[in-house]
């Protein structure tokens, strides 16, 4: 194996981890260590992408030099600040969790079965997890250049920042941006370039582990979430069902920025959610910086950039144990959190790419009107979601568990209060409008455009509604409360 | 007594759900259909990629009479701009030639010409009013704008 391989596989968890390590460092998060674990990777990446914009945009000149050695500067930095800070215990630790998880005590026939489950799915898990890599892996090798969008859009704007750092603004060229979706955020382009820039050639192998690496980190933010909130055999067996859809291993092998933009976004709401229910401002902040970063990732993270601003807004202002002195504080932690991701985003769209976007075309109010009540057009756009949320074949009945979940959350409620969970239902509902009103206003041929799109799009938000099945039907803890891990 | 009658039927209700949906799990696994070729995964580990055709790389012969930066128009078979086979080709002779521009319009001073055969190439000269300046194979070649 090429040995600057191996520093690239290492470089990114290493800054991720240390990140990480700091924000969580005063905070009694559940299960930090494992969402650190999980997350750094993906983490680390996101780091890396926003220091390589600054430096092309500061110092074209330097760029790749500055590159290669800004992530050790941070690694460093970051070594130096925790090394003095005392850290804070986490509300219940991993192997607190694990122990009680797996060898839960024999007391109980409840508790026996809570541990012959949890070997049972960890085995399972093991299994999946096995054949899921293998699939990829397969996969990718044989299509080892992407889908469309990967080839003529993302890696083609990872080629210009590679092949010449000075000129790398002629990615925004009116020729290319006539057909090459010049205005798509820089994030995994980012990467793609970090990484071709520190190994000198543009090796296939990097996107796709780069894309490897967001799948399961995905299906990791959901382990930890439901591991930290509900139970381990709910987080297993959410992964397990995540892990076999068919719909994420396939677009994962395409190398498309969806499953990283449902990465950022999906871990910026269940971030959200644990701050709420935690009352930590770092977390809020954190929540925050994930969002920034789904909206450096893909355009669509603009419009959820939106409702995520509204969701936290509404929930801190409606909710009546938080005082007022704390509202606005964990408000200013969102922004303070997204502050940097969101300047980048606004320099690149407005300084740099300058032009509409093609997906909404400019029109009058009046010409807006009609497309927003073009009736036969909004029954294709409501036939679409119908007919891809229920095919089996990707979904394995997602969408049926997801439905039966929101008709029984408001029994768990009463019997088990899940503060704020119900975020989760709202998150899906705004974002699925936000796209159907994109397809509204679509110039392009709306059978085309829901053809090519619309199951991407229903991968932002499935991973969530895998995690809201679990926290509705999953199992509890043994003795446990829902709303606060035990510590 | 009521409470823990319905305490032990949310327990199994859960569990049995729990084993379902793993034993369903279980049974949507299929074997590997598509098995990495260890050729394949070995070029990619090395670094290397040699066991891969790099997308655009039929463009290599034109790669010494170009310059690193700068626009030039591409001349292909078909005219039809909608058509795949010409998105696909003029958008891989992008990715290839990048960070220099290939403008599909045929409006530059310089064109690459990348035709099946002579004669396509010649009339599609004379449609887009280009003439050759540098013929590297047949229907293939540099041309220069003359109105």
């Amino acid at each position: 194996m090429n040995p600057k391989l191996i520093v690239l596989l290492l470089l990114p968890p290493l800054l991720g981890a240390l990140f990480l390590t700091r924000f969580f460092q005063q905070s009694r998060m559940p299960l930090k260590t494992l969402f650190t674990v999980l997350a750094s990777t993906a983490t680390g990446y996101a780091l890396i992408s926003f220091g390589l914009f600054l430096c092309y945009v500061l110092q074209p000149h330097y760029a790749r030099l500055l590159t290669a050695v800004l992530p050790w500067f941070l690694v460093l930095g970051l070594l130096i600040r925790l090394a003095g800070t005392q850290t804070t215990p986490q509300a219940c630790s991993l192997k607190q969790t694990l122990r009680q998880c797996f060898f839960g005590g024999w007391n109980s026939p409840q508790q026996i079965l809570h541990s012959i489950l949890s070997w049972f799915l960890i085995a399972l898990l093991i299994y999946t997890l096995i054949n899921s890599a293998e699939t990829l892996a397969g996969y990718m090798t044989w299509n080892a250049f992407g889908g469309w969008d990967a080839r003529y859009f993302w890696v083609l704007k990872a080629r210009f920042l590679f092949r010449d750092p000075e000129q790398w603004r002629l990615m925004f060229s009116e020729w290319i941006a006539s057909w090459g979706n010049h205005d798509y955020p820089l994030m995994v382009p980012g990467v793609m370039a970090w990484g071709w820039n520190f190994m000198g050639r543009e090796s296939l192998l990097w996107p796709m582990i780069i894309s490897g690496v967001f799948m399961f980190s995905l299906g990791g933010l959901m382990v930890w979430y439901l591991a930290a909130w509900r139970s381990w055999p709910a987080a297993l067996a959410a992964a397990l069902f995540f892990f076999t859809l068919p719909a994420y291993q396939f677009w994962a092998g395409t190398l498309y920025n969806d499953i990283p933009y449902a990465f950022f976004s999906n871990g910026a709401l269940l971030l959200l959610i644990t701050a709420l229910r935690q009352k930590e401002m770092r977390l809020f902040a954190l929540a925050g910086f994930f969002a920034g970063c789904a909206a450096w990732t893909k355009n669509e993270g603009i419009i959820f950039l939106g409702w995520f601003g509204l969701l936290a807004g509404v929930s801190l202002i409606h909710e009546r144990r938080i005082s007022h002195k704390t509202v606005w504080p964990a408000l200013g932690a969102i922004a303070g959190g997204m502050v940097i991701p969101l300047l980048i985003c606004l320099y690149f769209k407005l300084a740099l790419v300058g032009r509409e976007t093609h997906l909404i075309k400019k029109s009058t109010p009046a010409e807006f009107w009609a497309a927003l009540t073009n009736w036969p057009r909004n029954q294709v756009i409501v036939q679409g979601f119908r007919m891809y949320m229920a095919d089996y074949k990707n979904w394995h009945g997602l969408w049926f568990l997801f439905a039966a979940a929101v008709v029984y959350w408001p029994v768990t409620r009463k019997v088990s209060p899940r503060p704020y969970s119900g975020l989760i239902i709202l998150a899906i509902v705004l974002i699925h409008l936000g796209y159907a009103f994109v397809f509204t206003q679509t110039p392009n041929n709306i059978y085309k455009h829901i053809e090519t799109a619309l199951m991407r799009l229903l991968l932002h938000t499935s991973a969530l509604a895998v995690v809201f099945i679990f926290e509705t039907f999953g199992m509890l803890r043994p003795n446990a409360s829902i709303s606060s891990p035990p510590s | 007594m009521l409470k823990k009658a319905g305490s032990i039927l949310d327990f199994t209700l859960r569990f049995a759900l729990h084993i379902g949906i793993a034993l369903f799990a279980l049974s949507s696994l299929k074997p590997v259909a598509l098995k990495a070729h260890p050729k394949l995964a070995a070029s990619l580990w090395s670094g290397q990629d040699k066991a891969y055709i790099v997308p655009g790389s039929q463009f290599k012969i034109f790669k010494p009479y170009l310059p690193k930066t700068g626009q030039v128009s591409l001349i292909l078979d078909r005219p039809n701009r909608e058509s795949p086979p010409f998105k696909e080709t003029s958008y891989d002779a992008q990715n290839y030639f990048a960070p220099l521009i290939i403008n599909l319009e045929t409006v530059e001073p310089a064109a690459l010409v990348y035709c099946s055969t002579q004669d396509t190439a010649e009339k599609r000269l004379t449609e887009t009013g280009y003439v050759w300046t540098y013929k590297i194979a047949p229907g293939k070649g540099l041309a220069r704008k003359t109105v």
